[in-house]
């Protein structure tokens, strides 16, 4: 045996080197950067001034979003990178471009709330730079490896994200349970991945779709294949939290800071939908007869579950989360209905997503920025009188939500279930429009309350420390100032903006996303 | 070379008997650290560079921490002495001369790779000068930073990430 030295070693050149594009992750470089950056920073910047970390942070995404912008234009051709495992285009370009919105808004309300919360900890901003990494990697991956480290990167520091008020008993309960649960969702996303690289051979999505392309006219797709890309549905079925594989949310959303719920419920929804657009609407595209109909009963069941439970809840949060479970169903019916129609309107769903929810969550925000989450119904009680202008701005949000005309709710709805119609699926359409008939009830029910006296007790125990609760949160409701922060009026006018601009020039977003789709490779 | 790989596989031996032998538990785990540690030195005279990192790092390292964590905690007093025939002591025996024949059978006939259904004999797919390129350290470094930098990558953002959040939850509470 020869050759175990070192030195006797031949060596062998490197006979193979893949297209490496460092342009092409851009957003994912400046962001990840930003997060080693703030690692440091957080060493050097003494604890009273960690608003400085804020700032920082929202340059970083800033910074990604120009880049995302810059990219857009010679995005119309992109091709897959890094051996074929990450492609920036349009299609990613525009999710990256809501995550990264979403993520800044996020980040400039934070120091306020975070502060009067005792939370303010320069850990909170580096794990979000790293979730959004996760999620930009999510947008963009082409590579069933990527794809799964995407969505790890994303979901672990949401999980300590969600415990981030380690003291309190919810917060810790969120964080745990979204723990246990992601755990799973990532199992079986990883089973189904395993699956479909054991039948096909191939981790990238452009080989695996070329396996498909030849199999599926052929009538040889294997069992094995179509139990992989059930699985794979299952994983992020989880992870945008639709019906049956919801159960997390409504409890991790409550438990965790709010600040924290508005980037899980928006940003992730995002990043996971734009993977299972890529997946199911594009590279397992051919083999849509297997499995248009299971999604299409997830997404029916997401709509009446999430809808219905919504309407018994009391809690903003809870609400909010089966509302978010709600979306999901009407966003799935996208990707059940598949290219391209089907893309560009759940695309253009997930925009008007962002804006109404990100919007919604942070003037809940801004209320809970003065030492008491704002999150019972209770609390919301006269804010018309109170705040007449917060709280006109969160009726437009809920209305929104609620698909009322000339907001943006509207038009997403509109586009998918034209959609659905389009595509022969009609009983999507018709789930679709009664589930949101329901939903009326609900979020108007929070804008008809915020009109109301403040004083009123309905539903209340009259005895119970409730009372003390609420006089003291009314209290605390005298500094007005507290949250209420130029960066802090500037975001929320903006989502309000853009949900309006959404809702009554929908050709704006419209023209841009129509002729988008996933590319592969 | 062989004489590297003699000592080793004495040492190997020696230390596996001592797993069986040794009175305290902890010995056993010590000697098992001797064994692993053996057993990578061969591998390294058989020119699988990456086997022998990966066998130290993982299972004398952190796989045998965790065991003397247990041992550890659990603080075993002396062994309860077993009888030669007793009969667990019978079947592992049993199990341990059916795992050598079939291990020696395998060495001398060359192994068949059931996959490709073909034969594979000693000087097969794995003759020497093919271990020689394959079996290094260079190729599986190669592939790391070509084909699959982007999962390289971002598997460490996710170990940073990840030290990140345990250093946060597990931090005292500062006094405020």
């Amino acid at each position: 045996m020869t050759g175990w030295s070192v030195g006797a070693l031949p060596w062998y050149p490197l006979h193979f080197v893949p297209a490496v594009d460092l342009l092409s992750a851009l957003p994912e470089l400046i962001v990840g950067a930003g997060m080693v950056l703030m690692l440091i920073a957080d060493l050097l910047v003494p604890p009273s001034r960690r608003g400085i970390l804020a700032v920082g942070t929202a340059a970083v995404l800033s910074a990604a979003l120009v880049a995302v912008i810059w990219q857009w234009g010679g995005a119309a051709h992109a091709y897959a990178t890094f051996d074929g495992s990450f492609v920036a285009d349009r299609f990613g370009l525009f999710s990256d471009a809501l995550i990264l919105s979403t993520a800044i808004v996020v980040v400039l309300l934070s120091p306020p709330y975070l502060a009067g919360r005792g939370l303010h900890a320069g850990e909170y901003y580096i794990l979000l730079l790293a979730s959004v990494v996760g999620m930009l990697t999510l947008a963009g991956g082409t590579n069933l490896i990527v794809i799964f480290l995407g969505v790890e990167l994303l979901s672990i520091p949401l999980y300590v994200l969600a415990g981030f008020a380690r003291d309190e008993r919810r917060s810790q309960e969120a964080g745990m349970k979204y723990l246990l649960l992601g755990g799973f969702a990532s199992a079986f996303l990883l089973y189904g991945m395993a699956l479909v690289y054991g039948d096909t051979g191939k981790t990238n999505l452009t080989a695996i779709h070329r396996v498909l392309l030849e199999a599926v006219p052929a009538g040889h797709v294997s069992p094995l294949l179509m139990a992989g890309i059930g699985l794979i549905g299952i994983g992020l079925a989880f992870k945008v939290s639709a019906a049956p594989f919801h159960w997390w949310t409504p409890d991790v959303y409550e438990g965790s800071p709010v600040v924290v719920t508005t980037f899980m419920s928006v940003a992730t929804k995002v990043a996971a939908f734009a993977a299972f657009l890529r997946l199911f609407s594009t590279t397992f595209g051919s083999a849509q007869s297997g499995w248009t109909v299971p999604l299409a009963l997830v997404a029916i069941a997401s709509m009446i579950f999430g809808n219905v439970v919504a309407l018994a809840q009391r809690s903003m949060k809870r609400m909010l989360a089966y509302s978010g479970i709600a979306q999901a169903g009407y966003i799935l019916i996208g990707v059940a209905v598949g290219q391209p129609d089907g893309t560009a309107a759940a695309l253009y769903y997930l925009a008007a997503y962002t804006a109404m929810n990100t919007g919604a969550f942070a003037v809940l925000t801004i209320l809970s920025s003065r030492g008491r989450e704002c999150d019972e119904y209770r609390h919301l009680r006269g804010l018309g009188r109170r705040e007449p202008f917060l709280a006109g701005l969160l009726a437009i949000f809920l209305l929104s939500l609620a698909g009322f005309p000339l907001t943006a709710g509207f038009f997403g709805k509109f586009f998918l279930f034209s959609a659905a119609i389009h595509d022969g699926q009609v009983p999507l359409a018709v789930w679709g429009v009664v589930t949101s008939a329901v939903s009326v009830f609900y979020y108007l029910r929070v804008t008809l309350l915020m009109l109301g006296q403040a004083g009123e007790t309905e539903g209340m125990d009259p005895g119970s420390t409730g009372g003390d609760q609420l006089e003291s949160w009314a209290v605390q409701t005298g500094d007005r100032r507290a949250g209420w922060t130029l960066p802090g009026r500037v975001l929320v006018l903006t989502a309000a903006a853009a949900t309006l601009v959404l809702g009554i020039f929908p050709t704006v977003v419209y023209g841009v996303i129509q002729g988008i789709h996933a590319v592969t490779g | 070379m062989s004489v590297i790989f003699g000592l080793a596989a004495a040492v190997a031996v020696v230390a596996a008997l001592g797993v069986v032998v040794a009175q305290r538990t902890l010995y056993s785990a010590l000697a098992l650290v001797a064994n692993m540690v053996a057993l990578a030195v061969l591998f390294l005279t058989l020119d699988a560079q990456f086997l022998a990192a990966v066998q130290i790092i993982v299972y004398a390292g952190a796989v045998m921490v965790l065991f003397v964590f247990i041992i550890a905690l659990l603080s075993p007093g002396a062994q309860e002495r077993l009888h030669p025939l007793e009969a667990r002591v019978l079947i592992g025996g049993l199990a341990a001369v059916a795992f050598t024949v079939v291990v020696a059978r395998l060495t001398l006939n060359g192994v068949s790779v059931a996959a490709s259904g073909r034969f594979y004999g000693r000087l097969g797919p794995f003759a020497p000068v093919l271990v020689d390129r394959h079996g290094q350290v260079q190729t599986l470094g190669e592939q790391l930073f070509t084909t699959f930098l982007l999962p390289f990558e971002l598997s460490s953002l996710l170990l940073l990430v990840a030290a990140v959040g345990a250093v946060y939850l597990s931090r005292r509470r500062r006094a405020s």
